[in-house]
């Protein structure tokens, strides 16, 4: 059966709380009940400002936790991200004042990295045994609350690629060589049961960190994480059979992109969004990426040595 | 709409008599001038019926709607005033007022008398300007951090006014970038300013060369850099926000986006648009009136402004927004310290 992924047009983020209620809502709601441990992954994938559109923005998980509260009792809801190679969220919560917001609807924090971990089996691309935090083992509903960008190396960054950052490692970038492998694994193991995308502010050019922040006023929402990237990525411009880590995720049994789409009506064109670098930038950069790859220290100090 | 003029030097005559003469709507009725001589070659060149040494003779003419004031600018708050209270709408040259109190009476006389009044600030008028701008409330580059400005031009000692005046440099070339400065950060609450300038032959009492610091009350910061000594004419803005940068070259019209690294993979193209935009404007010519044609916007505006009843395209507020950050300024060169500003 085909699952369903709903857009929800939301002007700003100062609507965030009615456009969470009619995103979720709208494709059958939360399978939670009362007293249940949700688990939230927010993305603080570098000391960016949430007006920057590279993080969650705090006033939108603001607005989740206010929906979570209004309408079920007694929750131990659970606010994890962990560290990265160039993050910190233990800092970012404190800096762009998330830390008060968990404070105000009584929500925990949980940095993955600095908490104990598990070993699970797993038969993926990537990985035959892997190592998630421990928190994996005891919660009830998992909430994947991602950012919608464009992602240098895996074109988009949404659902699916928000579960990388559940890796409790902060050198995250040594899985870089083989990231669409990655990806796919991680969600066999950790996979959301329900996707939030945050799309009110986006990230179009060359993010997923430095991009150009983009108004585009949107939040996807579906239960199957693969569908919905589906659907980002043909916001973002690209068709998903063409990127790596959610044809290898649709392998995997993670999900389909077959999906139903319904909500609000979004052409990014119409609202004169370009996700997308023009081709000619696109080649440039992976001309420069390719060139940047060949320069390793050791090669450097190597062909310095020999020239000598 | 009939119209006077207050002074007939130079600025009236190379942009002012032009463009009020070149729009059909409106019809030139009186020019004075101190200097009469000044006025009747004005009236003569222009076709100008009244000619008047005293500016309130001019007043005295009911047939009057606009009164534009084109007189140095410390002699503006007297006219203002006056011509408020003639019940004439006011179009003044930038800036407005250099001290706030005298803004303030300005604000008053024509708040009393419900006349309307427009000050010139042609340079927020330039497309890369209004470009970036709109580039800012897109979000493109998130929330403004920072704004860099600086603008350098030639001396002109042959103007008297401009150059004598201790504090000249910032009253004349600076309300400029001030009010730039000001419109692109929304016209925030300021919290302090800090100013530093000084001359370079050390040997008169005369800024010219000076920074301008300004904190405003949200956090974001603006620096202003003016010189009169560089030798080069330029006027830019490097305009930081939380998503990017924006490179603004007022002067050649030019505006340029900067998220994570400037390559040449950038910078080539807007090269490329650069050029052909300067191209385009040396051909039509624009490039080389460069912001004098906007003057002919602001008075179309104007009068659209008065016929509606709306509000004018750059307002009193606004002039006395710019006024208090040149007297702020001022003072804080002459003080050697910042000057806190709890309220305007």
């Amino acid at each position: 059966m085909r699952s369903r992924v709903n857009i929800t047009v939301v002007e700003g983020y100062e609507n965030a709380f009615q456009g969470i209620s009619s995103a979720i809502e709208s494709v059958g709601g939360l399978n939670i009940s009362d007293g249940d441990r949700v688990l939230i992954k927010i993305n603080l994938c570098n000391l960016r400002p949430p007006s920057s559109g590279a993080i969650t923005h705090p006033l939108f998980l603001d607005a989740l936790l206010h929906y979570l509260r209004e309408n079920y009792y007694d929750l131990d809801i659970v606010v994890i991200e962990s560290d990265a190679t160039e993050s910190r969220p233990d800092i970012i919560i404190k800096w762009f004042n998330f830390d008060k917001i968990l404070k105000k609807w009584n929500a925990q924090w949980y940095n993955l990295s600095k908490h104990p971990k598990i070993i699970r089996r797993v038969d993926g691309y990537y990985f035959d045994k892997i190592e998630i935090s421990e928190i994996f083992n005891k919660y009830d509903y998992f909430i994947t609350v991602p950012k919608l960008k464009t992602h240098t190396l895996t074109k988009i960054t949404a659902s699916l690629k928000n579960q990388f950052g559940c890796l409790p490692y902060w050198r995250k970038v040594r899985f870089h060589k083989d990231i669409d492998k990655v990806i796919a694994d991680v969600n066999l193991v950790m996979k959301p049961d329900f996707c939030l995308v945050d799309g009110i502010l986006s990230m179009g050019g060359g993010g997923p960190t430095y991009g150009i922040p983009l108004k585009s006023n949107i939040i996807i929402s579906g239960t199957d994480p693969v569908s919905v990237d589906a659907v980002c990525a043909r916001i973002v411009g690209y068709n998903p059979k063409r990127i790596g880590h959610i044809k290898n995720a649709e392998k995997l049994g993670v999900g389909s992109t077959k999906y139903i789409l319904d909500g609000d009506i979004f052409h990014p064109k119409k609202h004169n969004l370009n996700f997308k670098f023009p081709i000619w930038k696109e080649y440039g950069m992976s001309f420069g990426r390719y060139l940047k790859n060949r320069v390793s220290l050791v090669k450097y100090f190597k062909r310095r040595g020999n020239n000598k | 709409m009939k119209v006077g003029l207050i002074g007939a030097g130079v600025e009236a005559k190379e942009v002012q008599l032009p463009t009020f003469s070149s729009i059909e709507e409106i019809e030139l009725v009186a020019v004075a001038d101190i200097n009469e001589k000044s006025a009747k070659l004005a009236a003569e060149r222009f076709d100008i019926p009244e000619v008047y040494r005293d500016f309130h003779d001019l007043l005295n003419n009911k047939d009057i709607d606009i009164v534009s004031i084109c007189v140095p600018y410390y002699l503006h708050k007297k006219i203002a005033v006056d011509c408020a209270k003639a019940g004439k709408h006011i179009l003044i040259e930038k800036p407005m007022a250099i001290t706030v109190q005298d803004a303030n009476e300005i604000k008053e006389a024509i708040e009393e008398n419900d006349v309307k009044l427009c000050v010139v600030q042609n340079y927020r008028l330039f497309p890369s300007v209004i470009e970036s701008k709109n580039i800012i409330e897109e979000g493109r580059i998130g929330e403004i951090i920072s704004i860099h400005a600086h603008m350098l031009d030639f001396p002109s000692i042959s103007s008297e006014w401009r150059m004598n005046r201790r504090f000249g440099l910032i009253e004349d070339i600076g309300s400029h970038l001030i009010d730039i400065v000001l419109y692109i950060n929304d016209f925030k609450m300021i919290k302090q300013i800090y100013a530093m300038g000084g001359n370079i032959g050390g040997n008169i009492d005369i800024i010219d060369h000076a920074q301008i610091m300004i904190e405003f009350e949200d956090g974001s910061l603006a620096t202003l850099d003016l010189s009169r000594m560089t030798g080069a004419k330029e006027i830019a803005l490097y305009i930081q926000g939380s998503g990017g940068l924006l490179h603004c070259d007022v002067r050649n019209n030019h505006v340029q986006e900067i998220h994570q690294y400037s390559t040449p993979l950038d910078d080539i193209p807007n090269t490329i648009k650069k050029v052909t935009k300067i191209m385009k404007g040396a051909v039509t010519g624009d490039y080389f009136i460069g912001a004098k044609q906007y003057f002919m916007n602001i008075v179309t505006d104007f009068i659209e402004s008065i016929k509606r009843d709306t509000e004018p395209p750059m307002t009193v507020e606004e002039g006395r927004y710019v006024a208090l950050v040149i007297e702020s300024a001022s003072k804080s060169i002459k003080d050697k310290q910042p000057i806190i500003l709890k309220s305007i």
